[in-house]
């Protein structure tokens, strides 16, 4: 091999594929794995997952932050602040989940602003809120109870002995107090009293005598109120008895059951005596039957309940 | 075989042994030729495959499957002789001796090609991988510096070198 171009001709006749003398296939499919997950995948998915976290991480700060708007524009309103109308008014944004209007002569406390927490203590005057969130995520405090708000527009007005009065317009309101609770469905209002003494819910179209009944039972409890009320109850006010009939007792209890399972009969497997004995369950199955309420419980928690009845029944 | 490329990037393993086997011979080539010891041939053939698995999603299918993984194969000799080069071993046969103890030749192995292949694999490892890449892959000098990191004269001169230490070893 003299010169390169006879150098050049050796290497342009050497074969360009050479068989490897061993089979490598069984290495490799062992050194590969069963399946491959492509990088661009992987790394797709934590891109997505690193977006959602800071997304979420921006959604809870915002969802958390309130901001109140008056007549000197708009500003950040923070846990431990007041707002005071007097002659004015004040809009209160709720972080991402509704706002909150509130009338002159308004005293307000803003106590607690976090993504999973609003409240806010109503010490006198008027507010009007409006609110799309989950159930018991927006709370306002008064001197007669709290006002949790189930997905609702409500307003609710403290007067200066400290009586609560609140009218539901969307959605529903528990009122609650010292373990009690009344629940308080659109087109409903009821008034609360500061001592544990909540008022039963009464519909917006009740009849006056209804309304004078309702309002004699809140200040006294006297057998006459209960009478009077479930004589002027219609179907529709079948909530105000459903109410009732878990603040009585005796005869005055069977009286308020007999007159609601007459206006609107309960679900096959609740019996009478369940109702009279304030059993909880048949009284939240019951409630579901009410015109104009939502469920409090949840479709399956109802399924088991009523199989739960059934059987002990 | 686009078919089985596109299966294999799926994720279908029996796709990709069709892939393996269409062109194991020419990646097992490369890999022998530029290493120059068949051990580490079959190591750096399977090195390539694992790559090209792992790589497949990246793959766009630009190019034929061929190109694409003759080039990772390439590479992977490539990166696996800078780690070697590391070696004391070759720094001294690089820069003291001018060849390799040249292999007996194998008894029944009279032809020139078997000597040629021989003599290519007892050069210096830098030598050999600018031949191999020049003369026999088709890679241009700038092209051959620029994946040796070298400078596109150097590459010129380790060609000029590695042509007559081949001669050299033929005309024995």
């Amino acid at each position: 091999m003299r010169d390169d171009i006879e150098l050049k001709r050796a290497l342009d006749a050497l074969p360009r594929e050479i068989e490897p003398p061993h089979d490598e296939w069984p290495a490799i499919r062992a050194r590969i794995g069963t399946r491959r997950v492509p990088l661009l995948r992987i790394a797709a998915l934590l891109t997505l997952l690193a977006i959602s976290a800071a997304a979420l991480l921006v959604a809870r700060r915002d969802a958390g932050r309130w901001l109140i708007a008056g007549r000197d524009g708009e500003r950040p309103f923070a846990a431990g602040e007041r707002v005071v109308t007097g002659s004015g008014t004040a809009r209160l944004t709720v972080g991402s989940i509704g706002t909150v209007d509130v009338d002159p002569q308004t005293s307000a406390e803003l106590l607690e602003a976090s993504w999973s927490s609003h409240r806010l203590a109503l010490r006198v005057g008027t507010i009007h809120a409006r609110i799309e969130a989950p159930p018991r995520l927006f709370i306002v405090e008064t001197p007669a109870g709290t006002a949790v708000d189930l997905g609702c527009v409500y307003t609710l007005e403290v007067d200066s002995a400290g009586r609560s009065r609140i009218h539901v317009t969307a959605g529903w309101v528990s009122f609650e107090e010292r373990g009690q609770s009344a629940l308080i469905p659109a087109g409903m209002r009821a008034v609360m009293r500061p001592g544990g003494r909540l008022g039963l819910p009464v519909r917006d179209s009740a009849p006056n005598e209804l309304l004078s009944a309702v309002a004699l039972f809140d200040s006294l409890s006297s057998p006459a109120a209960i009478a009077a009320i479930t004589a002027a109850a219609r179907r529709e006010d079948a909530v105000t008895l459903w109410h009732l009939a878990g603040r009585t007792r005796g005869t005055d209890r069977e009286a308020v059951v007999d007159r609601l399972t007459a206006l609107v009969p309960p679900p096959g497997e609740i019996r009478r005596q369940a109702l009279l004995d304030g059993d909880a369950r048949a009284m939240e199955l019951y409630w579901t039957r009410l015109p104009g309420t939502l469920p409090i419980i949840p479709e399956w928690r109802q399924s088991l309940w009523r199989l739960w009845l059934r059987v002990a029944g | 075989m686009e078919d089985a490329v596109r299966r294999a990037r799926a994720g279908d393993a029996e796709a990709f042994e069709v892939l393996y086997r269409a062109h194991a011979p020419r990646v097992y080539a490369v890999c022998l030729r530029m290493s120059g010891d068949a051990v580490q041939a079959r190591e750096l053939l399977q090195d390539v495959f694992v790559k090209a698995w792992e790589k497949l999603s990246a793959f766009r299918g630009d190019s034929a499957f061929g190109s694409w993984v003759h080039r990772i194969a390439v590479n992977t000799v490539l990166m696996d002789r800078r780690l070697a080069a590391r070696r004391a071993e070759d720094r001294l046969e690089d820069a003291g001796g001018d060849e390799r103890p040249l292999p007996e030749r194998a008894a029944g192995d009279p032809t020139q090609a078997v000597d040629l292949e021989r003599a290519i694999a007892a050069l210096p490892p830098m030598a050999r991988q600018v031949l191999v890449l020049h003369d026999i892959e088709g890679f241009d000098h700038a092209e051959v510096g620029g994946l040796l990191g070298i400078a596109e004269g150097t590459s010129k001169a380790h060609l000029f070198r590695a042509r007559r230490l081949l001669r050299k070893a033929l005309e024995r």
